[in-house]
Parts: C-alpha cells; structure tokens; sequence
C-alpha cells in the first residue's frame, strides 16, 4: 500500500490499542496520540497520509484541531471518530471539511472500509482489481465484461454507475431509490422504467441466463441485490 | 461574568419590586390611618373639635368637662376660648407668656401653625374661636397643599401603579421561573450527553473485538455465535442511548428539522432494506401502487426513518410467527406509514400500546424503562403534527400507523 501512514487521535487507551492493532494487521503504519498536542507534535515529526481523530480530546477539540492540521496541510485527509451522534455534531464535523464522519461504537471493518474509501478518493484509485460476478468479470478500469464464452461486452456510463453501486454494496438490498439517487440524482417518481430498463440490458450483459437472473437479483416491492459468494437472497 | 451580572440584574429588580411594594403597602396604611384611627380610637389623641363639643356654657361661666381636662393634663395641651374680638374668655392651663387678646393678624397666623412654638388647632365655637395648643415640639406641620385635580390623579393612579407592579412581580417571577427550568433542562441534556458519551466509547472497544472475532475464520462455530451475540447486544445499547439521545433532543425542542419533499413509498422502502440487510428481520412485504407511490411527504427524511426503524424493531420484538407488512394508506390529507405484523391478541395490544403516549418511566425496581422507541416515534410524528395510532387490521393483526400530514399532488 501506498499511502499507509494513519495518525489515530483518541484519549481513550483502549480504544487506540484496539484500533491501531486492527488497522496495523490491514498493514497500516499507525501513530497513536492521546491529545491535541501530541496530535501536533506528531504531524510535526512526519506528515500522516490520513488522521483519524476524536472530537472531545483533554486539551481541545477535535474541530478545532482539524483546523490547525488543515492551516498546515490543506490536503490532509481526516476522518472524525467520535461519540458524538447528534445531526448538528455530523454537519458541523463534515462542514468543516473532514472527509467522513464515523460515530461510536462501530466495527472495525466499517472502520478500515471508510478508511481505505477516503484513501483511494483522496490520492486515487489505482488500478481496480476486476470483479468476478459468476462466471463473468468486469473489468472496472475499462468498463467491459468478459463473459464466461470469452465474449467482451462494453458498459454504458449508467451501466457502469449502476452495477458500481450494487458492487458497493454487494450482498445487501439497494432499493430502487437509492439506485436512481446514484444514476440520475433524484428519486425515484419517474425513473422506475428506466431503471428497469437499464437493470435489463445490464443482465443481458452479465447474466448466463438473463430470464433466470443470478447474479442481480430482484428484491421485489424494495430495490435490487447483487449476489456476493456466500450471501443468498 | 455573565452569570454576576445576571446575578446583580436578577437583586437589583427584587429590591426595586421591594421598595415599590413597601411604598404602596405605607401609603396604604398612612391614608387608612388618617381616615380610621381617629374615628376607631377616639381616645387616642383629643381632637379640638372634641374639646369644643365638651365646652358648655351657662351665662358667663363656661366650663370644660372635668373627664377630658384631665386627659388633656395627662398629655399636655393647654386651650382657650376666645371671642369675636379676640379677647381670651377661657382657658384652661395657658401658659403666663400667651397674651389675653390677640389681633386678627395674630390669630391668621397661628391658626394652622404655632403659636410662640406651641402647635396650635383651631374650631370655630359659636361666634369665637377654640384653640387647643399641644407641648412645644411636640408635632411637626407642613403645608401640604394640591391642585384638586392633581389630588385626584394620585389617588386613582394608586390601584394602577398597585396593578403594574404586582404585573411586574409576576413577571419577574415568571422569567426567574423559567431560566431555572432552562438551567435545569440543561444540566439534564448535559448529564445523558455525557453519559452516552462515556457508554460509546467503552462500548465501541466491545463491539469492535467482537467484531473482529466474526471475521476470524479460524474461530469455532459457538464462539462465532456469541460475538455475534456481542455485536448484536452492543447494536441494541446503541440504538437505546441514541434513542435517549433523540428524545431528550425532541422534548426540549433541540433537534433542528430538516425537512424536504420526499415520496412516502421510498422511506418504507429504505426502512424495510435496513431492516433486511441488518438481520433485524427476515422476512418483508412491500407493495405499492402509482397512487401510493406518488405520495409526497414533507419531512425530516433521517427522522422518520428513525421512527420506522423503531416501529419495525417493535414488530420483531412483539410480534408473532410470519412477515411484517409495510404499506401506505391516504387518509384525507394525510398518510399512514403501517407496519402491521402479526399478532394473537391485536385489538387487546392495540388498545394497551394507544393508552402508553407518555415518557416512559424507570420501573419502581430501578430496572430501565421500556417504550422508549415507542415514545420516540410519538415525539418524531408530533414534531411533524402527525399522531401514531394503533389498531387491528384483523383479529390477529396489529397495526401501527404512523399518520403524518401529506403535500398537495
């Protein structure tokens, strides 16, 4: 990995443990501080690729903070880590530019997901590792199938967008609404036939057999699923 | 320093709503003494006129009754008598210094003064004058004179001002009410802040081991089983302090709304994909039809998620054997977001969940209330002037129905 370098901020001593020796196992580089002004001397010593912070911290606020390490380094990525949940917390944290917003308590693998989505967002993605969906693989970086006959079939923008969106999420429920939130950025009233239409060409294209779908599945009165191995309907 | 000035402010108008209140509560009593105290205790002080009523006359000799000239000994007053002329023709205790005869312009002049620093009242007797004259010292006058009009002025504004200021007591008291309720309000939002605050964060350390165990191929099947556990326990304490959070934010009105346009259908559709990703439940129907779809809602779309969330937690923790069903229903200008499910007594539930609309309280054996969702999803249609009701749909089917106001289509 490229960019590994987290600079994690949290008062609380078990919570650093547990953290850093997870994303240390996901072969992260991580510097742990307790306060706002370790934080400092911290990115002082070495420029971190991202920081996780706290907000309620012994010597400050996480807001605050931020500011400081944003007045040194407009690019740095930050993701707060807090116990606050309240809307106005959120917006204020998110407003002020930090690049996600993760609430107390959470599992470490939503933590490490969001972590590496900052990441790649931030510093690019790279090369995408192809998807195997059945016996086909979709090739993100150029937007092709390749079907288990060794036929290549190219995708639309919408295409793309719309299996990248189940792919995201894949294993679990997207409803029709967020899928056209996704391609069109609007809800669903009027959409629901072209989404449908756009579900179809898509199975076409990915499915072995497209009458008997296996791999986007239907999830009827709710949105669509895209099957993960070892995840049925 | 805002909290000593608001302190000073708070005494300084207590000791002005005093010192007014004292002033209305001494003129009261100064006009009642003036008015009542000779007529109630006539033996309190000997009034000239009294002296004068006692006086007779037989001839040339005129006499005081021996009853009120000791009392006037006792206190010290001397009088006399004089006639049109202004000679003395009786007296009782004159000082040697007091002249027998005055002039017209001497008694103008201690009529309603002195005379040689003796307090003097007059009455009219007869053709002559009564003089009653008190020890030197002994009283102060002052000429107290009003335009007849201004008089009557200050004794009407007196029941006004009385008005005004018992208005601004209450006032006061009223203000002093109310920052000591928002004092306490916020110390209390204070305290469950704090409390989730503390419970989060040891929680996310439970949460996350367990977690990490889950994803641990090489764990046992029983173990795997009780971190799910572990997650699942950690999620629900989650969701209550969260819970907690929102109500408390909801009944002192702190949680701003966001409110904008969105279709009904797609926020049960959303709940019910939670509902089924999150392992809550296992089974879902969902149907809609173009009239239902077109459905618009002008609400705070994070809020009333939350609700259903609540409602479909409800569903699976009450409910019986089989599917939980989401549906819509128009009801004038509203709609109702249902979640039925399935359950053996539905009008006996219904009507015990309809009667539980207040705060839940902690059970008298201290352990933690119960209803929080429920009241939650209360506060949340409240804040949107919607209601929630409950009712059976058929003998073993409960409804709850989240009823909230719909935006003209």
């Amino acid at each position: 990995m490229q960019h590994n370098k987290i600079l994690l901020v949290d008062d609380e001593a078990a919570l650093r443990e547990m953290v850093g020796g997870h994303l240390r196992g996901q072969g992260y580089a991580v510097t742990a501080a307790a306060s706002c002004a370790e934080a400092r001397r911290a990115c002082d010593a070495g420029r971190p690729d991202a920081v996780i912070l706290d907000i309620m911290l012994p010597d400050g606020d996480g807001f605050s903070l931020l500011g400081q390490l944003r007045q040194a380094d407009p690019a740095l990525p930050v993701l707060f880590l807090s116990a606050r949940d309240e809307d106005s917390a959120r917006l204020h944290g998110l407003g002020l530019g930090a690049d996600d917003y993760i609430t107390k308590p959470f599992l470490l693998q939503e933590l490490s997901l969001r972590l590496a989505a900052v990441l790649r967002r931030v510093y690019g993605a790279g090369p995408q590792p192809p998807a195997a969906l059945g016996g086909t693989v979709v090739d993100w970086d150029s937007a092709t199938i390749r079907r288990p006959d060794g036929r290549v079939e190219s995708l639309t923008a919408k295409e793309y967008a719309l299996l990248k969106k189940l792919w995201d999420n894949k294993g679990r429920i997207v409803t029709t609404d967020a899928l056209c939130r996704a391609l069109w950025d609007g809800a669903l009233v009027g959409y629901e036939n072209t989404l449908m239409v756009h579900i179809r060409r898509l199975r076409s294209k990915l499915e072995v057999d497209p009458s008997h779908p296996a791999v986007i599945l239907t999830v009827r009165g709710l949105g669509y699923k895209l099957a993960a191995p070892g995840v049925g309907l | 320093m805002r909290g000593a000035r608001g302190l000073l402010r708070g005494v300084w108008l207590l000791l002005v709503s005093l010192g007014l209140t004292l002033f209305l509560i001494l003129t009261a009593l100064f006009i009642m003494g003036i008015w009542n105290v000779t007529a109630e205790y006539p033996n309190w002080k000997i009034s000239v006129r009294e002296m004068a009523d006692e006086l007779s006359v037989e001839g040339d000799t005129i006499t005081l009754s021996p009853a009120l000239a000791e009392r006037m000994r006792q206190q010290g007053n001397w009088a006399m008598l004089l006639d049109d002329d202004g000679n003395v023709i009786w007296s009782q205790d004159k000082p040697a210094d007091i002249p027998d005869r005055f002039t017209a312009g001497q008694i103008a002049g201690f009529t309603h003064w002195f005379l040689q620093d003796y307090p003097i009242n007059v009455w009219v007797y007869g053709d002559g004058l009564a003089v009653l004259a008190w020890p030197k010292g002994s009283e102060v006058k002052y000429n107290a004179s009003f335009a007849a009009r201004y008089f009557d002025f200050l004794l009407r504004s007196v029941p006004v001002l009385f008005l005004v200021i018992c208005c601004a007591l209450l006032l006061y008291a009223r203000r002093s009410f109310r920052k000591e309720q928002a004092r306490r309000d916020a110390a209390r939002a204070r305290w469950i802040d704090g409390v989730s605050h503390d419970i989060r964060t040891p929680l996310s350390v439970i949460m996350g081991y367990a977690g990490a165990w889950i994803s641990d191929p090489g764990l046992p099947g029983q173990r795997r089983t009780e971190a799910v556990q572990m997650v699942n326990a950690c999620t629900s304490v989650k969701t209550l302090v969260s819970d907690l959070n929102l109500t408390m934010r909801l009944d002192y009105e702190m949680q701003p709304h966001r409110r904008e346009k969105m279709p009904a259908a797609a926020l049960l559709r959303a709940a019910a994909a939670e509902a089924l990703n999150n392992g809550l439940l296992e089974e879902i129907e969902l149907e809609t039809t173009p009239e239902q779809e077109a459905i618009i809602l002008n609400v705070d779309g994070a809020l009333v998620h939350r609700a259903l969330m609540n409602l479909l937690q409800n569903a699976k923790r009450h409910g019986g054997q089989g599917a939980v069903r989401l549906s819509l229903r128009r009801v004038g200008r509203r709609c109702a977001l249902q979640v039925c499910n399935p359950c053996a007594e539905a009008d006996a539930c219904a009507k015990r969940l309809s009667r539980t609309t207040t705060a839940p309280a902690i059970a008298p054996d201290g352990s933690a209330a119960h209803g929080t969702g429920l009241y939650l999803v209360r506060q949340v249609a409240r804040a949107h002037g919607g209601k929630l009701i409950f009712r059976a749909d058929k003998p073993d089917s409960l409804c709850a129905e989240l009823v909230l106001p719909c935006v003209k289509t």
